[in-house]
């Protein structure tokens, strides 16, 4: 393989190609990128066994081949050099030499042939969607995610495609995310787990363009293919919860409140939730929101929000993550509370919309 | 409350279950059968969470915490349990428990397994709130006459019906292991394809092996207590499972010492009971050692110290032999037997 280009042309291949290599493998083949230089393209593959992710690159290719370079070092070279000189790579035997200007760098390769790939199967559906839609699913539910749970179907988010709608769902149990987007109609019925590691990989692969992305679903797993990369993934295995039964309907005592007052309220307040339960409280009166929070030090915290509410006066607590991340992720100017008693959820929504949803179990303080 | 047995703790959970269980008990097959019982009687119920924190794994009270005062969006009732192995709640945890069980969350029943909490033990603050908010059981390994009356219960709940010769063969064979003991029960329901049934002393040597575990000091009892049979499957057992052999030969001699000052003692005419205090005799030996001191022929203890000295030089390969061969004849000569018993297990 003997290949020149530029740091900028290589950059933008082997940088999301190396964030899915893991700093730990089980082999070493997973530290590994796996470089293929064919006619006028250089691919580049990264994978820890449960994603793959595959970029494409323009490169002058003077002879093709394969070869596989530690990603670490490999990006960390290409980073530091210069912005102007061009980059030669060469094979010499498994060692590949990048040139440079005056630099000049062996890398020690491991045999391509060894490089595992993942088996993606058979049986595809495939549909195709904006990229920001997607983007806007997975940014706004994928907090709610539940991380390293033994119940594993719940490290992850729910896709469900159902007629022309795409709907993602996220809960650790204690809270649940749910947002609802309209898009092109799938040819069947998608119901899929995609896990914490594949949602973190797309948020950041994906853009705010209105430009679509195929989406390849098959019974194991599911391949995007955005321009100049094809990224797939594993699929959990396993049944989501039932959580249509625990979203309440809209219908408690509703409080409006206007939400980047909210969000620096809930910031301030933080600071002296308590650092062990994070709990603070939320009380709704005529046209007040007060939050307070006091921690095992004696020290207090007391915040008052504007709000639109008429009524009986309601006292809950909360944990103080679960509401800044929650009204971190709503869309509108306009935050729309549902409350009802302090021993049950809340229901959180834009005012203006009916979707996303968050559901938040009030907590014992 | 004080619950006395797993029938009365399945008698508390049927009923209004306490917001906080203690099991303690150093037998770790009794502990995790108290708490299958616990979870069979409250977690079947899909509309219960389970969640299990291990000492094992580290225990995070900052995320016991927040885990216990956070209601599950989809299970209204909750069992979380604590599981200290042998050990028991330090510091943060005891403080939390103690905290916690004078305020339990109202969807959730606590669940603590721990290591046996000793009478002292049991006056600290949160061994106190858990047996005043909640229940607390005790659980103890049956001690050696027991085993036979233990196995008989735990072999009739399987349909087991041994004879006194098939209990008494098994509690020998599985001396001081519980969950060998358990073990060989399953065995042999096994044995009779699942059905249960009568089974003599020729069943249970056909079903099931030597399990018996001996510790370095079972072996100075059997050698003092005059149990030559006892003494060879000690060694034997002691030599097969890859015991070295300087801490068998250092409880041996420690109390061969100690026989030989209760012995001076006597002699002087002194009381044998403040002797065994001055010695630190551990109080439940006390009663045998001064009938040992009593009985064994002045002059007897010396001998075989002098013979424990030469078995330690062979095993450091001094002189020639084989050490366990020869801590079997001293043993076996200290426990009576003037010959070796025909070899058993």
């Amino acid at each position: 393989m003997r290949i020149e280009s530029s740091k900028e042309e290589l950059l933008a291949g082997v940088n999301p190609a190396a964030s899915v290599v893991e700093t730990r493998q089980t082999l070493p083949i997973l530290g590994h990128l796996h470089l293929t230089a064919e006619g006028e393209h250089l691919q580049i593959i990264g994978t820890d066994l449960e994603v793959e992710l595959r970029a494409t690159c323009p490169v002058a290719v003077a002879e093709e081949g394969q070869v596989t370079v530690p990603a670490r070092k490999f990006l960390d070279i290409i980073r530091s050099l210069p912005e102007a000189a061009p980059i030669q790579l060469s094979q010499e035997g498994e060692r590949i030499q990048i040139l440079s200007g005056r630099s000049r760098f062996h890398l020690a390769g491991l045999a391509p042939d060894d490089f595992p790939r993942l088996e993606i199967g058979d049986h595809q559906s495939e549909v195709s969607l904006p990229q920001e839609a997607l983007k806007g699913l997975l940014e706004r539910t994928s907090f709610a995610m539940a991380r390293d749970d033994v119940r594993y179907y719940l490290n992850g988010i729910l896709l469900e495609w159902t007629g022309n709608n795409l709907r993602a769902v996220a809960t650790d149990g204690h809270r649940l995310a749910l947002m609802d987007r309209e898009v092109a109609a799938a040819p069947e019925e998608i119901h899929v787990i995609l896990p914490r590691k594949g949602v973190q990989e797309l948020e950041r692969l994906l853009g705010d363009s209105e430009e679509t992305i195929e989406v390849t679903f098959t019974p194991s797993h599911v391949r995007f293919q955005l321009p100049g990369i094809t990224f797939a993934t594993k699929l959990i295995e396993g049944r989501f919860p039932d959580y249509r039964r625990v979203i309440p309907e809209a219908n408690g005592h509703q409080v409006v409140v206007d939400r980047a007052t909210f969000q620096q309220a809930l910031r301030r307040i933080a600071i002296l939730a308590n650092r062990k339960t994070h709990g603070i409280r939320v009380a709704v009166r005529e046209g007040t929101l007060v939050l307070s929070a006091e921690n095992p030090d004696q020290e207090e915290a007391t915040e008052e929000v504007a709000a639109d509410f008429s009524g009986e006066p309601i006292e809950i607590g909360f944990n103080v993550d679960y509401l800044q991340q929650a009204i971190a992720a709503l869309p509108d100017d306009q935050v729309l509370l549902h409350l009802w008693d302090s021993q049950s959820s809340c229901l959180i929504l834009p005012a203006a919309q009916t979707t996303p949803k968050y559901v938040i179990m009030p907590m014992r303080l | 409350m004080r619950l006395r047995s797993e029938d009365d703790l399945d008698r508390a959970l049927s009923q209004d279950p306490p917001p906080v269980i203690l099991v303690h008990s150093d037998a770790p097959l009794l502990r995790e059968e108290a708490a299958s019982r616990v979870r069979r009687a409250l977690a079947a119920d899909p509309e219960v969470e389970r969640v299990a924190f291990r000492a094992e794994e580290g225990l995070d009270y900052a995320a016991i915490r927040e885990e216990v005062n956070a209601p599950s969006l989809f299970a209204p009732r909750r069992l979380i349990e604590l599981h200290y192995g042998g050990g028991a709640p330090k510091d943060d945890g005891a403080k939390w428990l103690a905290e916690y069980a004078t305020d339990a969350a109202p969807d959730v029943r606590l669940l603590v397994t721990c290591g046996y909490q000793s009478k002292d033990d049991q006056k600290k603050k949160w061994f106190q709130a858990i047996a005043e908010h909640g229940a607390v059981l005790a659980l103890f390994a049956p001690r050696r006459e027991e085993l036979p009356g233990w196995l008989r219960r735990r072999a009739g709940e399987r349909g087991l019906e041994l004879d006194r010769d098939a209990l008494a063969l098994l509690a020998e064979r599985v001396e001081g292991n519980l969950e060998a003991a358990a073990g060989e029960l399953e065995k042999l329901l096994l044995y009779t394809g699942g059905r249960g049934g009568a089974l003599s002393a020729e069943d249970v040597l056909a079903a099931v092996g030597d399990q018996a575990r001996f510790s370095v000091f079972d072996l100075a009892e059997a050698a003092l207590g005059q149990e030559p049979e006892r003494v060879v499957r000690a060694v034997a057992s002691l030599r097969a499972e890859g015991v070295e052999l300087p801490p068998v030969l250092g409880a041996l001699a420690k109390e061969l010492r100690t026989l030989i000052a209760l012995q001076d003692r006597a002699a002087r005419g002194e009381d044998l009971n403040a002797a065994c205090r001055d010695l630190k005799v551990f109080y439940q030996r006390q009663q045998a050692r001064k009938a040992q001191a009593r009985s064994l022929p002045a002059g007897e203890a010396e001998i075989a110290l002098g013979r424990l000295a030469r078995i330690d030089r062979v095993a450091k390969g001094a002189e020639g032999g084989d050490p366990w061969d020869l801590l079997e004849a001293a043993a076996l000569r200290l426990a009576g037997a003037s010959e070796p018993p025909a070899a058993v297990g």
